[in-house]
């Protein structure tokens, strides 16, 4: 349970407002104001936490809006590119992602209300770094990468290396993520996000789960498979050992059950006011086989 | 009183609302849509501890920053009480105490917003903590942990309410008794007696505009302010009695409100612009946040009962015992009233020989309540109706059966020595049994989600006891002006007596205008509150219609030569009955200027007050506590998926008898507005309390229901009974808020139909569902 008492602490806090028109420029503001900054694109995150006094008001806000080039969603030979600032909404409408990576377009979908989607970013959604972040458990399911710029160059890291706990991610001092890359998906891949939230919209994940799986030729066997729940853990997490349950195995509902089963086990649920730490952990369990039986539909 | 019951042209129709294209367009002016020149800006810093005494305050840093004109401290102002019935709350805390967590102790008011944020933080102070007593049932008890007002006893009590606390017990601040025979032979004679515990949530009205007031003092000394209100005249009068002013030097304006339901039903942020404004001279206005809502704009009070039915076989009720505790918080508010209305539901719908109900308001030191859309009668029949379908089960009978068993039928003594009139609670619940296919086969289950069918019914009471009055202006070219001051909430009233005064008139609602949210010219009404508008405004219109029309008719006496009681009016002219074409224009009995003949202004005056009887302090027993009872029936459609405890509500119907529906399609709305607010109160709502603190103070939190959490269109229905009410305007009875009253128990018992856990803490969340759930796998 969640003992912060509650009393009126709505603030207008004051900070400076930085415009950077590059990615340049960005990671320079960035790199001179250090942690006393933010990076905001569409604010969905920044400006209620920062009105809530969930952070510390920062001594600039600088915004990577105007940047230009940056909100792309392509597909480079098989490989789909999505911009840091691509909104919500382009990528739950864009032909391309509905139809390669419908997994990533249904996820977006279920994101808060459509205004929310109109202005949140990728970016921002992932930067943000909620534990219950909705696009997270399947992007890190279909294996996609984060890439990072700063003015010392690039890098990347997978999307489960990103997260480093609850609004802390491994980007370092003058970073900024740029891009996320998803790489092709084998033939007889298919993935599946559930979520469950207090209400049918506009709501947090209670618990979320994605899994993707690609399943060899006579669909008997998974070659691959990735189970990430949401929302249970201080990151978006792996269920590692119940990927490996359902490797090993015959796909069918006795093993999809035990998979979940151990999935439930190794999530690391907290009770706050959305829910209790037991409920949530029963609810992974719902949630994943759900979840792999429809990727496996979709294989 | 009532209305004539001829063929009606304007009374029963769809006349279309006369805000709706202000509304739809933006035009119409709401609360915030008011600024003045100099205006300033109000924040106020609230208590940290439940319980604590104030032991020093220091202002001077919030004072010295720019831009801060005022900052006024308890010290400041004297200790009159702002509260409604029992002089136990003050504008900034009383006595040097603070009893919750989050009442206002300082106020400041500044050229800014943020100044005025910034000002608040600045204050210091010093408190001594106290012990603090959360939990209702340990504040209920005869030597409490604490006392939250150990000066109970000397409270002023402000309004001739009889306020009776318990002097066993130091926080209970109201107590309330209805008893007819006697329940214990009751219970001897009974086949089967089903007893259980069941409690309602704390819930917030979460109306889209959040309290605001705005008040300044014009160049003739008139403190004026324009408050989203229900109570204009109450609050005048509160403000008057706080601040020493004269009645003749305070004015309350009340623009277009956007949305009530209870929550504007008390002095809220009028206060403090009050108190600001006054003390600084400039104009002030106060705007709640949202969390300001949820913390200090008042919660529906959340209430434990228990419940003991004993019945025979043959499904007759023989008695009823019902305790009643309500968590009234830290201020009694309209608390003491709360306490007598709620068991009214109790009392309206069942024929019940031999009944006991003692209710009782107890001080926590928890944050404000108020009332809420039903005024107790929602919460109280969560129990009964639950109960009902229980008992059914135990004997084997259909829940629609035991209940048509039971209801009152026109002349029966309710169990508050009341006869029953106008009962249409039976044709309620079979037009909604009938449309969600009561009896037939439910869908199959889908997956892990089992379907089935709940009903319930249930009344809310129109209050008696509190006056309306209205004026009527007729222009001389026929316009029919006339004056309220029922708040407009978003029900639509100004459309509803405007269609009353065509029908007195005979003239189209085009030649009606309706002014109202002004005290300087409006007359007095008690509030919008209780359901009670139709029948006070309404009976008070007719009456003011009718005075009128008196008058006129002197005017054209001589011109027609006939004595007044044989004319007429209609389309502009008046006219006599037996010949109607001998008439006169009604611009004829008017000077080329404007001034009637010989008279000064053709205002009528009527004037409507529901009789009330005073109740026998130790039975309740009164023959008429109430105006009458509006009745509803639900007939609900669920979903419950068994592996996650999610509560979907697939199909909705509400009837509800209103007596007469002025307006079918506002009357409509009403309905479909209480389904959408009954699924939110049965599945979602919950102001969760940690230690007396509210833990979920957003709305990112707090869960109201989306369009996607209601049924589909074609699956919601709202079904108008007409159960014709003697007194009311046409027959009509109230409509606010029974359509609230029978949602949460109707989920309640499909939840069980389809699962057989019966949930009796409101509201049906997933966690408890399926606790509930798994809970019985266990003992299976």
């Amino acid at each position: 349970m969640n003992t912060a008492v509650s009393v009126s602490r709505w603030r207008h806090p004051r900070f400076g407002y930085l415009e950077a028109m590059s990615v340049e420029e960005a990671c320079a503001l960035l790199g001179e104001h250090r942690e006393k900054a933010y990076l905001v694109a569409g604010g969905t995150d920044l400006m209620v936490a920062m009105r809530n006094g969930k952070i510390a008001p920062p001594e600039h806000v600088i915004s990577i809006k105007k940047i230009s080039n940056l909100s792309y969603i392509r597909d480079e030979g098989g490989e789909l590119k999505i911009g840091a600032l691509a909104t919500l909404d382009d990528i739950c409408h864009s032909d391309m992602v509905k139809e390669k990576f419908p997994l990533i377009a249904e996820s977006a979908r279920q994101i808060g209300s459509r205004q929310i989607r109109n202005v949140g970013t990728i970016g921002g959604n992932l930067c943000n770094a909620a534990p219950s972040a909705d696009m997270a458990p399947s992007l890190i399911g279909l294996g996609a990468r984060a890439v990072i710029r700063s003015t010392e160059g690039s890098r990347e890291v997978t999307l489960e290396e990103f997260f480093r706990g609850p609004g802390q991610t491994s980007l370092g001092r003058g970073e900024m993520l740029v891009e996320i890359a998803v790489p092709e998906q084998a033939p007889y891949t298919g993935g599946a996000y559930i979520k469950l939230p207090a209400r049918t919209a506009i709501d947090l994940a209670l618990v979320g789960v994605a899994c993707v799986i690609t399943l060899d030729a006579e669909k008997s066997k998974a070659s691959e498979v990735r189970i990430v729940l949401g929302a249970v853990a201080p990151v978006p997490m792996r269920a590692c050992k119940a990927e490996d349950a359902l490797r090993s195995a015959l796909i069918n509902d006795e093993a999809i059950d035990a998979s979940a089963e151990i999935a439930s086990q190794e999530a690391l649920p907290i009770s706050d006011v959305r829910g209790s730490a037991e409920y949530r952990r029963a609810m992974v369990k719902v949630l994943a086989r759900n979840a792999i039986k429809q990727a496996v539909a979709r294989a | 009183m009532g209305g004539k019951v001829q063929e009606l042209s304007y009374v029963g129709k769809d006349v279309p609302r006369v805000d709706a294209v202000v509304k739809v367009t933006g035009k119409a002016m709401f609360g915030s849509d008011f600024t003045m020149a100099g205006m300033l800006h109000a924040k106020v810093l609230r208590s940290p501890h439940r319980h604590a005494k104030i032991v020093s305050i220091d202002k001077s840093k919030a004072e010295a920053l720019p831009g801060v004109r005022i900052v006024v401290t308890p010290d400041d102002m004297p200790q009159i009480p702002i509260s409604p019935l029992l002089g136990d709350q003050c504008v900034l805390s009383k006595d040097n105490k603070v009893r919750c967590l989050g009442e206002p102790v300082v106020a400041v008011a500044a050229d800014s917003v943020e100044m005025a944020e910034q000002a608040v933080q600045l204050i210091d102070i010093v408190y001594e903590e106290l012990p603090a007593v959360v939990d209702i049932e340990e504040a209920f008890e005869k030597s409490p942990p604490v006392v939250v007002h150990p000066d109970l006893p000397g409270y002023k009590q402000l309004t001739g309410l009889p306020i009776r606390p318990d002097p066993e017990r130091p926080n209970v601040c109201q107590t309330y008794k209805i008893h007819q025979g006697d329940v214990e032979s009751g219970f001897k004679q009974a086949d089967l007696i089903v007893e259980n515990r069941f409690t309602t949530a704390r819930i917030q009205h979460v109306p889209m505009e959040p309290h605001i007031a705005l008040a300044w003092v014009d160049s003739d000394g008139v403190l004026t302010v324009r408050s989203s209100t229900q109570l204009s005249y109450l609050v005048k009068d509160w403000l008057c009695r706080a601040f020493s002013l004269s009645p003749s030097k305070v004015r309350m304006l009340s623009p277009f409100i956007g949305g009530g339901f209870g929550g504007k039903g008390g002095m809220r942020a009028e206060a403090v612009a009050t108190l600001l404004c006054l003390k600084s001279g400039r104009p002030v206005r106060v705007s709640y946040t949202r969390e300001d809502m949820f913390i200090f704009g008042g919660h529906r009070v959340p209430y434990v009962m228990d419940i003991k039915d004993g019945i025979k076989k043959d499904g007759t009720l023989v008695a009823r015992e019902m305790r009643v505790l309500l968590d009234l918080g830290a201020y009694s508010d309209f608390g003491p009233l709360l306490v007598r209305r709620a068991v009214y539901g109790a009392v309206g719908t069942y024929r019940i020989p031999n009944f006991k109900l003692d209710s009782y308001g107890i001080y926590t030191n928890s944050p404000l309540t108020g009332a809420l859309r039903g005024f107790g009668c929602p919460e109280v029949q969560w129990p009964i109706e639950q109960q009902m379908d229980a008992l059914a089960d135990k004997l084997g009978m259909d829940p629609v059966e035991i209940r048509e068993i039971n209801i009152l039928k026109d002349g029966d003594r309710d169990v508050s020595g009341m006869i029953t009139r106008s009962m249409g609670v039976k044709e309620c619940l079979d037009r909604a049994a009938d449309w969600i296919s009561w009896g037939k086969k439910e869908k199959e289950a889908d997956g892990p989600w089992k379907i089935a069918r709940g009903i319930a019914i249930g009344n809310k009471s129109v209050s008696s006891g509190h006056p309306s009055a209205v004026t009527v202006k007729v222009w001389q070219d026929g316009v029919v002006e006339v004056r309220h001051s029922a708040a407009r909430l978003g029900q639509g009233i100004s459309t509803t007596v405007g269609q009353i005064a065509a029908e007195q008139f005979n003239v189209p609602v085009e030649q009606v205008r309706v002014t109202c949210g002004d005290t300087s010219f409006c007359p007095y009404d008690f509030g919008t509150v209780a359901s009670r508008s139709m029948v006070h405004v309404g009976n008070a219109l007719i009456a003011a219609c009718q005075d009128a029309q008196q008058q006129l008719f002197r005017i054209a006496a001589p011109k027609l030569g006939v004595e007044p009681s044989e004319m007429g009016i209609g389309a502009g002219k008046v006219f006599v009955k037996r010949t109607p074409e001998k008439s006169v224009k009604i611009a004829e009995l008017f000077t080329p200027f404007g001034l009637p003949l010989g008279r000064v202004e053709i205002v009528g005056e009527g004037y409507y007050s529901a009789p009330a009887v005073p109740e026998d302090p130790e039975t309740g027993q009164s023959e008429r506590a109430v105006f009458g009872y509006s009745h509803a029936a639900s007939g609900v459609e669920v979903a419950v998926n068994v592996e996650t405890g999610e509560v979907k509500v697939l199909r909705h119907v509400m009837a509800c008898d209103v007596g007469k529906a002025v307006n079918p399609k506002i009357v409509e709305g009403q309905i479909e507005g209480g389904i959408g607010m009954g699924i939110g109160t049965s599945i979602y709502e919950e102001v969760v309390m940690n230690q007396g603190a509210v833990v979920n103070a957003s709305l990112t939190d707090y869960h109201i229901p989306t369009s996607l959490d209601m049924p589909k269109y074609e699956d919601s229905k709202a079904i108008i009974v007409e159960v014709a009410d003697p007194e009311g305007p046409f027959g009509a009875k109230g409509t606010g808020e029974v359509p609230l009253v029978t949602t949460a128990p109707a989920v309640a018992n499909a939840v069980y139909r389809a699962t057989g856990v019966r949930i009796k803490d409101l509201p049906l969340s997933k966690e408890k569902v399926l606790a509930g759930i798994q809970a019985l796998g266990k003992t299976l």
